[in-house]
């Protein structure tokens, strides 16, 4: 499929010049440079070249020439092209799937003998019962059944734990997805499993601070803190960067983003300048999950900063803290709120929701 | 040709110093440029646009932005780290500004490998 002269996927590089365009994509050949040395000595026809290291001659497109479009050629292999990928992973891959075929069909058959089984002795053996739906189970694989059809809603999970002697209290949201929500009436949305509040707000101008998205709609910019969230497709990417691929994907993927101070990179404490203690929270990566913290001592950001690697945190941004309200369900359906609504709320006040 | 680079749309004209930019990321339908005095500029065109006003105002010879992925054109001049497993590049002056920005990892490798190769040239 052809692509126009300025397409680009995020996989790909290419240098911007007024330079002539290259030869097709995919075909790699020694530096510009060294071509139009030897070249020049052998008086090729003035729409083509040739390569040094294959010999092949590049022609050029006139009419992209003259347009002094860019130059996407010279770059390494791997830049563009897949195709000259080595035969051996094509069978690796090959080997992978006739195995995987192979061990779906073995526990396809162990399934059904299994069942067979079953339904021939479920009369004669009080080793197998029948649950509600009315499905004949082992005993033995009793346990695991219910607990899978319990889990299928959505709850928190939350534990408290102390770190340097800072009470931190740590949730988990489980089979619960995640999106941005402006507004208060998040406080009372009754399918929500756990609520937090999310970008700061402008005091000057009631703005929401800092790029925000929602939907893919981009509903606020300017001057942005590093630390970023971004919710693609139901999965929260936390992340520092002046510049991000994420809010392009949060606006083209109908996803949501913002911005927010960053705490934790790669498991190293980012310096922030704060001096003034609050109770303070953050979404955070712990051990492969996406979890909140929020500590029960208040503290300076740095020092939360620090807690948060003691604890095994790998990356975390702020979330508003001190007496932001929020709430969360537990596996018993229970409530658990905390901080407190605000009399004047902003009417840009934003929340991540997980429902 | 000129070493200014010069954007203008309907309610505005933009003119920068080649040299002085330090990176352009896409911000929705917008751009933005970071420049190497702290300043940043917003236009209302897609970084595509930016890239072909770009080649169509640089001198034969300035190959020195580079298109990374379809959010980012950084000025090579500033490279001062490309992490590929991290994600991470930072472009800085060595003195007064430094600016840590993603992308993806494919882009990344591809373009310390560029750079690799043009240096030992």
């Amino acid at each position: 499929m052809s692509r126009l002269p300025f397409d680009i996927n995020d996989d790909e590089i290419r240098i911007i010049s007024s330079e002539r365009k290259g030869p097709d994509i995919g075909k790699t050949h020694r530096n510009p440079k060294l071509l139009d040395e030897e070249n020049d000595k052998e008086n090729l026809p003035e729409d083509s070249e040739k390569c040094l290291e294959c010999g092949e001659l590049l022609k050029y497109d006139d009419e992209l020439r003259e347009n002094k479009l860019i130059k996407r050629a010279f770059m390494p292999q791997s830049t563009f092209d897949q195709r000259d990928k080595p035969k051996w992973k094509v069978w690796v891959i090959i080997t992978a799937v006739i195995l995987f075929g192979a061990i779906c069909v073995f526990f396809w058959w162990e399934v059904k003998e299994d069942t067979e089984s079953v339904e021939n002795s479920v009369f004669e053996s009080e080793n197998f019962s029948e649950n509600e739906e009315g499905i004949v189970i082992k005993d033995t694989v009793d346990l695991p059944v219910q607990t899978a059809i319990m889990s299928e809603k959505g709850y928190v999970s939350t534990y408290d734990t102390v770190i340097n002697k800072v009470p931190l209290t740590i949730f988990n949201p489980r089979n619960l997805v995640p999106k941005l929500h402006i507004g208060t009436d998040a406080l009372k949305d009754s399918t929500a499993g756990f609520v937090v509040q999310a970008a700061d707000i402008r005091r000057d101008n009631g703005q929401i601070v800092g790029q925000y998205v929602s939907e893919g709609n981009l509903l606020s910019r300017g001057q942005s803190k590093a630390g970023f969230c971004a919710i693609i497709n139901g999965k929260i990417i936390i992340g520092v960067a002046d510049s991000t691929p994420y809010l392009e994907q949060a606006i083209e993927s109908g996803g949501y983003f913002f911005r927010q101070y960053p705490l934790v990179v790669g498991g190293q404490v980012v310096e922030n300048r704060l001096k003034s203690s609050s109770l303070r929270k953050a979404l955070a990566e712990l051990n492969g999950e996406t979890v909140v913290i929020m500590s029960d001592r208040e503290q300076t950001l740095m020092e939360f900063s620090k807690t948060l690697v003691d604890l095994g945190v790998t990356n975390a941004i702020y979330l508003i803290g001190s007496t932001a309200p929020g709430f969360a369900i537990d596996k018993e359906g229970r409530r658990i709120e905390f901080g407190k609504a605000y009399a004047n709320p902003s009417i840009k006040s934003n929340y991540i929701i997980w429902e | 040709m000129s070493k200014n680079l010069l954007f203008s749309t309907s309610t505005e004209l933009i003119r920068v110093p080649t040299e002085a930019v330090v990176f352009i990321s896409a911000d929705g339908n917008y751009s933005s440029i970071k420049m190497a005095d702290g300043g940043e500029y917003v236009l209302t065109m897609q970084l595509g646009q930016m890239e072909k006003r770009i080649s169509e105002m640089v001198d034969p010879n300035d190959n020195r932005f580079i298109r990374i992925g379809k959010s980012l054109i950084v000025n090579r001049e500033f490279i001062t780290l490309i992490n590929p497993t991290r994600q991470k590049i930072i472009l800085s002056d060595g003195r007064t500004f430094r600016h840590e920005l993603s992308a993806s990892k494919e882009a990344l490798k591809a373009l310390k490998e560029l750079i690799e190769k043009e240096e030992s040239l």
